[in-house]
């Protein structure tokens, strides 16, 4: 295996230099991802709303119509021919949420953690368990529930949308909860509103990612530390609760109006969102989550975050880093043109990712009514911007290949902007506090991997919008994106 | 922590009484022109121009007369017209509105008139002044204070759009007063009847006719629950003495009762004709006594009017009958009556429903007045009209008021000379009344003289301008000589949304827009678009937008495109808005996008636009309503409604990039980068593409609806095997599992109270309420023969027989939901716990030909409670039958097989039927079979 990926990473080379030919088109996404559609039988109505790769190779997905497929050959080359299609289950409440833990498939619906066993060997579900109901919800459509897989303590994560997404009306609405494979429920975290996903980074921490709405400016990326407050205060009616005491004492509610860094630094559970999508120039609702763990083998962004979104049918690329003891980073954008809604997306250890999508009741940008893809790495690797940093008084830039230094040393390669969102109850927000920092220094490392701009001046709590139209690889390409979104939330002290 | 609030609010106080708040009461009286108040502060607009505001809000040329190049730059402000003013506003408010203006309503631009040189003359020019309004009846609206209306006319005042100009009101609906910005409204329950209210706020243009005042309300029903909700306060003000004697009886009429023949249940004093002093609604009857002297003879119009059946008797004779069952009527009758005492008496029933009573006196000389204003208790003290026109009243009581016919003819000459007719239109045999007074001519005005004086003298009005405002005037007026004649198209644009005040409401090249302090008043029924959804579209460009037909149709009429925004356009006529159309055409423009040449027939282009519109391509209707259809999601604007509204070069501009146009707007990029995602439609063109749809949509509601638009059924048949369905199901609530099976019988199992809430024949289910669309709300059985079974827990421990069977107040009260499972027929069987008994509730369709269940109870404990019961059922009526068939309530029968005998009890005004569960081994079985 290994000896293929270095043939291939030598194969993507020789690619790339043909590329600079001046005739050559330039690349597109295509040409380093390509995306492989699995033939959904007929009569199937697939709309996808969780995944999960079990030990034995076997992908399951739930749809919202409330099955869940078992698909055995989910990396064949062929699908249409080869991936096998099993009915594992129906009847069930809209399952946003797949796991699976000894020979258990553990479902989350809107109303309980649920899980199913096969017990006869038939290939269907006998025995659907209830694991905890310890949440409820009151017939509202927007109480959904998205359950992530386990985690090394044998927790499920769920993120509990509120009610109509405006108000918390039924128990632990607004909340994330953990439920363990013994039944135990936790109150974990409070202050969320309308989840798109929940999953993991490779260090084992718990993401959700969340909608533009009331206490949300734009969609975003949110760290689920358990005690921690996630900024919408309509669940935190709950903390009168008995067992919401583990989620430690009730936050105060912020002031509409505010900034999040103004009210984090004066909430201390508040947790300003890692990552900031703004509107519209990433994407219109973030979902699905999962990580890079193919070592290689999907590409060169080992351990970074893929996020879906909903509206722009896209999968975007999440860098983090630590602020403060706090998660913050950039977002970039990866991969567009997917059939579907994006909702779910699971990466696969041997290097491919699945999504799944669903455009009912929320339009778009892929116009089929549902699609499960899947996403093959080429081979190639694009020439994108691998890392952002956050320094004391810029940013270092990692990049995929090396840089052209004249083209990357100077400024005016660079543009940049800064703002922040209105932290408010009323829905969304416009940008504000706008500032454009001047690029007063690019300086590239003797490698020619990495690049250091110095600007006057970073601002805390701003998203730092990058344009880096003018860098070249050595190759003579420009960038395959050129946009990086960094949510600076809190400026690293200078380096000793 | 209590103590802390007190001590605050006391600060609070005592600050609110410092002498600098003394100080400016005087400033509060200034005129409130909104577009002067709020932009005198800023550097948005000039402050010349802001002068020339005042100089048309103030209608100052209806006094000083301008030049004909001058005439053109004032829009000025009509006064109302005063033609049969008693018919609506309030005889006894005129005198002292004339006399005290600015103390009576703050904020008012109209000026204190001068009256006179000392304060005898000035009351006596009121008194006349307000004699002679007086005598200008007119028809009296008949609507009276519905109490039931006051909710609606309070949600319209605080989302419709009045709170836009106006002051937002407190719980008492009082005026909240010294709010950024408002027209004042003073106290209207002084000026206004709940009548002459309804009817100015529906048509506020027929006395206001400059537009000021927009119509906001759509009918009358609407401008009544205004009225009522702003006049309540007149309802619950303190009441006079009384001045009528009553008696109240009960029982139940269909006509009034003969009341000699009744003994009253209770006797007392009353203020006034009214049926609050009745002890409750329904079934009762009151009967009124009281005295009333008149000061001449003549004919008198009494008007009866009540809910249900009423009569009055003067001097002992039946005048009115307005007897039987019937909402509230008036009945008028017009008596002659001779000078002196009358004895009047009144009496009502009510039968049920609404309870209402009015009894009014009208004359030549009276204004149509409830009569119990001019009645006591008994002859002695009944008040003429001999003594002075105002009745000394007691403390309290409304002022009564007589009209003075001498002191009116006195009035009529003073309307003309102190001033009144140079802003009040008045109509005398058909010819408006001359204007006496004449001021300087506009251009010879000078600061600091006049009205503009310090404190104006003479026969000068009084504005109570304030500095501020005197200096924008000085220098409007500085200005005018040297204006050209007509303003270019943007300054009239602005004059125009200045004096009608569309600033409150709408942005125009970033001037404007709600205030802060107003804009949580802007809601919408759909929270999820947004501000968009709430605050009403910026005017930026709106002259390059809409096509100049619908433009003037929105200014004329108003409209209501948007049902999701609840403040409305309202209308403010095509006199006071025309003006604005050729200007916004001018100054707003986009560039033209050039013909496009389709090399499809034109057939074929509305196709494709509507092939692009519906769900397979762009899918539009997923947000956009589509000939009042629904959309999946939020919902949007219609889409048959863009052409009507939209030009078509910004129609093509917009839709390749939204954003430039509506900031922060929703609507995606259809386009991205004015890109197309289908290639094979019309030539995978994108201006040909929104050229399609612009196409198709121009044929409006006679367009085709585009595919994905209706909502067809889906109905789960189970054919081989049970369909199992999680979701909302009417009648098993938020965690319903519904079982369809192939036998035609259907359940629903209800996973948070543990128990089966319906059975029924039939077909199953129309998933399409929750696998369409965004899956909102509970959807019922679709089939047949729906039998609800009993609320509550299937088995509970009572402590006696006697005991109630609980009821469920939380979903842990039921027990525990375990699981189910399936057979292998994929049947499920349901297993839930309550008290440590492992409860398996297994329902099997049965085979006999009307259809049934069979429902096999296990239940397994290792500690098996005493007094564990299964309730069996419960029903009004239920009949043992043969072979231990139990029938409830006619609807369905059920017997048990393997249980104990079952206890048939009483309890909670029901027949149940519990099973005692006597375990052996720490198991217990039982069947219970359904039919039906």
């Amino acid at each position: 295996m290994k000896h293929t990926l270095l043939l291939s990473s030598l194969f993507a080379g020789l690619i790339l230099a043909s590329f600079s030919k001046a005739a050559d088109p330039i690349p597109t996404e295509d040409d380093y991802y390509k995306i492989v559609k699995f033939e959904i039988p007929k009569d199937v109505v697939l709309e996808a709303g969780a995944i999960e790769l079990t030990a034995d190779n076997k992908l399951y997905v739930s749809s919202r119509r409330g099955e869940i497929w078992s698909i055995e050959n989910p990396f064949a080359k062929d699908l249409a021919k080869d991936a096998k299609w099993t009915r594992y289950a129906h009847g069930l409440h809209e399952v946003l949420g797949l796991a699976s833990k000894d020979g258990w498939i553990y479902a989350t619906q809107r109303g309980e953690l649920t899980k199913l066993k096969d017990s006869n060997g038939d290939g269907k579900a006998d025995i659907f368990q209830t694991v905890s109901d310890a949440w409820e919800i009151n017939g509202d459509y927007h109480e959904y529930a998205f359950g992530s897989k386990f985690d090394k303590d044998g927790n499920v994560w769920i993120v509990l949308c509120l009610t109509g997404s405006f108000s918390s009306n039924s128990k632990y609405r607004g909340w994330c909860v953990r439920v363990n494979a013994d039944g135990t429920f936790t109150p974990t975290c409070s202050g969320i509103r309308s989840p798109g996903s929940i999953g993991f980074n490779a260090a084992g921490d718990c993401f959700y990612t969340d909608n533009q709405g009331p206490w949300n400016g734009t969609s975003s990326l949110k760290h689920l530390l358990p005690g921690s407050f996630q900024g919408h205060p309509d669940g935190n009616k709950w903390f009168d609760l008995k067992e919401a005491k583990l989620a430690g004492p009730k936050p105060e509610t912020p002031k509409s109006g505010s900034r999040m860094m103004i009210e984090a630094e004066r909430i201390p559970q508040l947790m300003p969102p890692a990552i900031y999508f703004p509107y519209k120039k990433m994407g219109q609702s973030a979902s699905g989550i999962d990580f890079d763990k193919s070592e290689g083998k999907f590409g060169p962004f080992q351990n970074q975050l893929f996020v879906a979104d909903q509206t722009n049918s896209t999968v975007m690329r999440v860098h983090l880093e630590k602020g403060h003891g706090r998660y913050q980073g950039a977002c970039f954008p990866f991969r567009k043109g997917f059939g579907s809604g994006n909702v779910p997306v699971m990466a696969s250890k041997n290097g491919h990712l699945f999504v799944g999508g669903t455009n009912r009741g929320w339009g778009s940008q892929g116009n089929k009514p549902f699609a499960l893809e899947r996403l093959d790495w080429t081979g190639k690797v694009p020439f994108e911007i691998h890392e952002m940093h956050a320094k004391n008084d810029g940013f270092e830039l990692t990049f995929t290949h090396p840089v052209d230094p004249k083209t990357a040393a100077d400024v005016a390669s660079y543009k940049m902007s800064t703002y922040c969102y209105i932290y408010q109850s009323a829905y969304g927000s416009p940008e504000v506090d706008f500032t454009y920092p001047k690029i007063t220094s690019a300086v590239v490392a003797p490698d020619n991997k990495s690049v250091r701009i110095v600007i006057d001046k970073p601002v805390a709590g701003h998203i730092h919008d990058l344009t880096v139209a003018g860098v070249r690889s050595e190759a003579g390409l420009p960038l395959l994106h050129p946009e990086a979104y960094y949510t600076l939330n809190y400026i690293p002290e200078k380096a000793k | 922590m209590r103590k802390n609030i007190s001590v605050l609010a006391l600060c609070f106080f005592i600050t609110a009484l410092n002498p600098a708040q003394i100080l400016a009461a005087d400033a509060s009286k200034r005129p409130i022109v909104p577009g002067f108040e709020r932009f005198s502060q800023g550097k948005e607009i000039d402050q010349a121009q802001l002068g020339l505001l005042l100089l048309g809000e103030l209608n100052c040329t209806s006094c000083h007369a301008p030049t004909a190049t001058t005439k053109g730059l004032i829009q000025a402000k009509q006064a109302p017209l005063l033609d049969k003013v008693a018919g609506r506003i309030k005889p006894e408010y005129f005198e002292s509105f004339i006399a005290k203006t600015h103390e009576i309503k703050p904020g008012s631009t109209m000026p204190q008139v001068s009256l006179g040189n000392n304060e005898q003359e000035k009351q006596a020019t009121a008194k006349a002044l307000a004699h002679y309004l007086a005598q200008q009846a007119g028809a009296n609206e008949k609507l009276i204070f519905d109490p039931k209306q006051v909710a609606l006319g309070k949600t319209l005042f605080a989302q419709s759009g009045c709170v836009s100009c106006h002051a937002g009101r407190d719980q008492a609906a009082k005026e909240i007063l010294n709010v950024n910005n408002s027209v004042p409204l003073g106290a209207l329950e002084n000026k206004y009847t709940v009548g002459s209210l309804t009817n100015f706020l529906e048509n506020p243009h027929q006395v206001r006719p400059s537009g000021r005042m927009p119509a906001v309300l759509k009918d009358q029903k609407e401008a009544h629950a205004v009225a009522c909700y702003l006049l309540q306060s007149a309802k619950t003000s303190p009441k006079s003495a009384g001045v009528l004697k009553f008696e109240y009886f009960e029982g139940s009429w269909t006509k009034l009762p003969d009341f000699t023949k009744l003994n009253a249940i209770a006797k007392g004093i009353a203020s006034d004709f009214d049926v609050e002093v009745a002890k409750k609604v329904n079934n009762n009857a009151l009967r009124f006594e009281g005295w009333f002297k008149l000061q001449s003879a003549g004919k008198y119009t009494l008007h009866l009017g009540s809910d249900d059946g009423s009569k009055i008797w003067i001097d002992g004779k039946l005048i009115i009958d307005n007897d039987g069952i019937h909402p509230h009527t008036i009945i008028s009758k017009t008596v002659e009556l001779y000078k002196g005492e009358h004895k009047v008496e009144v009496g009502i029933f009510d039968g049920g429903g609404e309870y209402s009573l009015t009894v009014e006196i009208e004359s030549n000389n009276l204004p149509r007045q409830p009569l119990s204003g001019i009645c006591a208790l008994d002859e002695k003290t009944a008040e003429g009209t001999t003594k002075a026109a105002y009745v000394a009243t007691a403390p309290g009581k409304p002022e009564v008021f007589k009209l003075d016919t001498e002191l009116a003819t006195k009035g009529r000459a003073l309307f003309a000379s102190v001033g009144c007719a140079n802003c009040h239109g008045m109509n005398e045999n058909n010819k408006r009344i001359p204007a006496l007074v004449q001021g300087p001519e506009l251009l010879k005005l000078r600061p600091e003289t006049g009205c503009l004086s310090e404190n104006p003298q003479g026969k000068s009005p009084d504005f109570a301008l304030d500095t501020k405002q005197k200096a924008a005037i000085a220098l409007a007026l500085k200005n005018l000589a040297s204006m050209p004649p007509s303003q270019d198209s943007k300054a009239l644009i602005n004059q125009t949304f200045l004096s009608l005040n569309c600033y409150a409401c709408h942005q125009r090249d970033k001037i404007g827009g709600p205030e802060d302090s107003r804009n949580a008043s802007f809601v919408t029924t759909q929270p999820e678009m947004g501000d968009e959804g709430r605050l009403p579209p910026a005017l930026t460009g709106v002259g390059a937008k809409l096509n100049t037909d619908w433009l003037k149709q929105v200014l004329e009429q108003g409209t209501k495109v948007r049902p999701y925004m609840l403040v409305r356009m309202p209308k403010y006529g095509g006199n006071n808005v025309n003006p604005l159309i050729k200007p916004l055409g001018e100054v707003d423009t986009i560039e033209p996008v050039e013909a496009i040449q389709f090399a499809d027939t034109p057939a074929k282009v509305k196709t494709s636009g509507r092939l692009l519109v519906g769900s397979k391509a762009l899918g539009c209707i997923k947000c956009h309503t589509f000939n009042n259809q629904k959309a999946e999601g939020i919902q949007a604007l219609d889409l048959t409604s863009m052409p009507q509204r939209l030009k078509r070069d910004w129609f093509q501009r917009y839709m390749l990039d939204p954003q430039p146009f509506r900031p922060g707007t929703r609507m995606p990029a259809p386009w991205p980068m004015g890109k197309t995602f289908f290639d094979e439609i019309l030539e995978g063109s994108t201006k040909k593409q929104i050229e399609g749809i612009y196409v198709y949509l121009s044929q409006g509601s006679k367009a085709s609806p585009p595919e994905g638009l209706s909502r067809e059924s889906i109905v789960l048949v189970p054919e081989k095997e049970p369909i199992i369905y999680r979701n909302f199901i009417e009648g098993a609530g938020a965690r319903a599992i519904g079982v369809g099976y192939p036998e035609k019988v259907n359940l629903a199992f209800d996973a948070n109270s543990l128990r089966v809430a319906m059975i029924w024949q039939g077909a199953f289910i129309d998933a399409s309420r929750h696998w369409r669309d965004r899956g909102v709300g509970y959807q019922p059985p679709l089939g047949d023969n729906v039998i609800s079974l009993p609320a509550g827990p299937t088995f509970a421990t009572l402590a006696s027989e006697k005991e109630n069977w609980p009821a469920l107040t939380s979903k842990e009260q039921a027990g525990t939901f375990i699981s189910y499972t399936t057979d292998a027929l994929g049947r499920p069987s349901f297993q839930y716990k309550y008290a440590d008994v492992m409860i398996t509730d297994f329902p099997t369709p049965t085979n006999n030909k009307e259809g049934g269940f069979s429902r096999a109870f296990t239940l397994e404990s290792k500690t098996p409670p005493a007094l564990l019961y299964l309730r069996a059922a419960v029903g009004t009526k239920i009949e043992e039958q043969k072979d231990g068939w139990f029938l409830v309530d006619g609807e369905y029968k059920f017997r048990l097989v393997g249980a104990n005998k079952p206890i048939v009890r009483e309890s909670n005004g029901k027949k149940e039927i519990l099973v005692p569960i006597v375990f052996e081994n720490g198991v217990c079985k039982l069947v219970q079979e359904y039919s039906w």
